[in-house]
């Protein structure tokens, strides 16, 4: 009885988190680079007071046992990493990646992190950052001041011309074996974990890696629609388990009655 | 003389039973490839009413797994896969027994294995699937062949049992045979969709209305207790004052 309490409060709580998950995909709905969470589901442990298979007399066995759930719990929020669509910006920084792949990102405690965020801006220094200033690495070189012509090639060929001279460079882009396990860390960088695997570097374009397309940002892959549907039966799911919550008081209640 | 307080009480523990069941059925009804639990109820003998030799019957709850396939959904995730029709994939635990599951909604380990939810490894045809670096996304033929760009990387293994009702949970998600001497066939052309969950089997209908059901009957019973309760009452009042 208490137990039924139990697993529709569970149930009520995953689909507490699910709502946080759908909240959270479509506030950045418009954060580039952006990838969904997808939240998953699973069924707790059993109490079992009566084992199906077990000895029933004369040979025979208990053919359906009985089976008391615990309810549910939430298993992961994984990220999904298919591709957002790309968009026009003409930003000569702007570099989206079309396929696999990462930039890699040092963090101010010297770590790496990664991004799939390409709006990159130049410091003054020259140096190439992410929009909050942490230096973008995978093989950009400092751009001089007074630069004219940024070039940025499909397979990762840079090409800076100014007034002191030319100068080309190639950058990489980095990969996980499961990207879904990477931590997100927010600010649109991930990093590496024991469940991501380790980083894999290669030449874009080459050997399954994304290439670079230069003018154009990466949407955030969040299908509004789909996250309107979910929101509705999370919303439902909530309200059901809350009338078993409220099934069991009444008997409870029902109980309490029995004594005068 | 009290033996309907015990059926009443027999009675509404085997409708808290009952309750139970209906309140992970709710509670588990997100969770994908989730096979909902039945309640039915058997009579249990308990003691003799009478000298001539009737005996008085108690309710008692059992359960069984209810395999009816649930909805299929579209999700477009590339590890997301569903079985349309009957059989279960394969999952090994880690004391390298086979877990039975309904529910595909797998990932990719750091060795790039197949795994599903709790990071156990799928199993193919030929042990579990490894998938390729750089190889492209995963699909799959209408023959269970896991095929990566246009590399086939594995067969997906598919196995259904002759009466999957008999099965029983044995922890998140899984089913395994409650006895070693029930054996799964294997399915030789498995239609598995990619991109695709099959939802848990749980109607929320149906579960409000047992809800009702079952609440009606709980109070029934339990006024059964209390009428009992009265006349046991009445009969000490009564009797236990020759006075009055």
């Amino acid at each position: 009885m208490i137990q039924s309490l139990y697993s529709a409060a569970s149930g009520m709580e995953t689909q507490q988190m699910n709502l946080n998950t759908i909240a959270n995909n479509l506030a950045n709905a418009n954060t580039t680079g952006f990838k969904r969470s997808k939240i998953e589901f699973q069924d707790l442990l059993y109490q079992k007071p009566r084992v199906a298979g077990a000895e029933a007399g004369g040979g025979n066995v208990v053919p359906t046992g009985v089976e008391m759930g615990n309810g549910s719990r939430v298993a992961s929020t994984a990220k999904v990493f298919s591709q957002g669509q790309l968009k026009q910006t003409g930003d000569k920084f702007d570099v989206a990646i079309d396929g696999d792949g990462f930039f890699q990102v040092q963090r101010p405690d010297g770590t790496f992190a990664y991004t799939r965020d390409g709006a990159l801006k130049v410091s003054g220094q020259g140096r190439v950052t992410t929009s909050d200033g942490l230096p973008v690495l995978s093989g950009f070189q400092p751009i001089a001041p007074g630069t004219t012509s940024v070039s940025i090639s499909n397979n990762g060929e840079v090409s800076v011309a100014g007034p002191q001279g030319s100068q080309t460079f190639r950058v990489q882009l980095s990969r996980f074996a499961n990207p879904a396990g990477l931590r997100s860390l927010g600010g649109n960088i991930y990093e590496e974990t024991p469940a991501s695997g380790t980083v894999e570097q290669g030449n874009p374009g080459e050997d399954g890696y994304g290439t670079l397309v230069q003018g154009f940002l990466e949407s955030s892959n969040v299908n509004v629609v789909e996250e309107m549907v979910n929101m509705i039966q999370a919303q439902r799911a909530y309200e059901i388990n809350s009338k078993s919550i409220q099934a069991s008081d009444q008997m409870l209640q029902n109980i309490a009655e029995l004594k005068r | 003389m009290n033996i309907g307080l015990y059926q009443g009480a027999a009675s509404l523990s085997a409708l808290e039973r009952w309750q139970e069941v209906i309140s992970q059925n709710i509670s588990a009804a997100s969770v994908p490839g989730f096979k909902k639990t039945e309640a039915t109820f058997e009579s249990a003998l308990g003691g003799a009413i009478s000298e001539k030799g009737s005996r008085a019957v108690m309710p008692s709850a059992v359960m069984r797994i209810n395999m009816q396939p649930g909805e299929l959904r579209t999700t477009g995730n590339e590890f997301d896969f569903a079985i349309q029709g009957g059989g279960f994939f394969q999952i090994q635990r880690p004391g390298g027994q086979t877990g039975y599951t309904r529910d595909g909604e797998f990932h990719v380990n750091p060795e790039r294995t197949l795994v599903n939810k709790l990071g156990f490894p799928v199993l193919g045809d030929d042990g579990p699937i490894t998938l390729k670096p750089g190889g492209g996304r995963v699909s799959i033929t209408a023959e269970g062949d896991i095929v990566q760009g246009d590399t086939v990387v594995g067969k997906i293994a598919v196995s259904e049992f002759a009466d999957p009702s008999t099965l029983q949970r044995i922890g998140p998600g899984l089913l395994a045979p409650a006895s070693g001497n029930v054996r799964p066939t294997a399915v030789e052309r498995p239609a598995v969709l990619s991109g695709t969950l099959e939802s848990g089997n749980v109607s929320a209908l149906q579960e409000m209305v047992n809800l009702v059901e079952l609440s009606r009957a709980y109070e029934a019973s339990q006024r059964v207790m209390m009428a009992d309760d009265e006349s046991a009452d009445k009969a000490i009042q009564a009797l236990g004052n020759p006075t009055s």
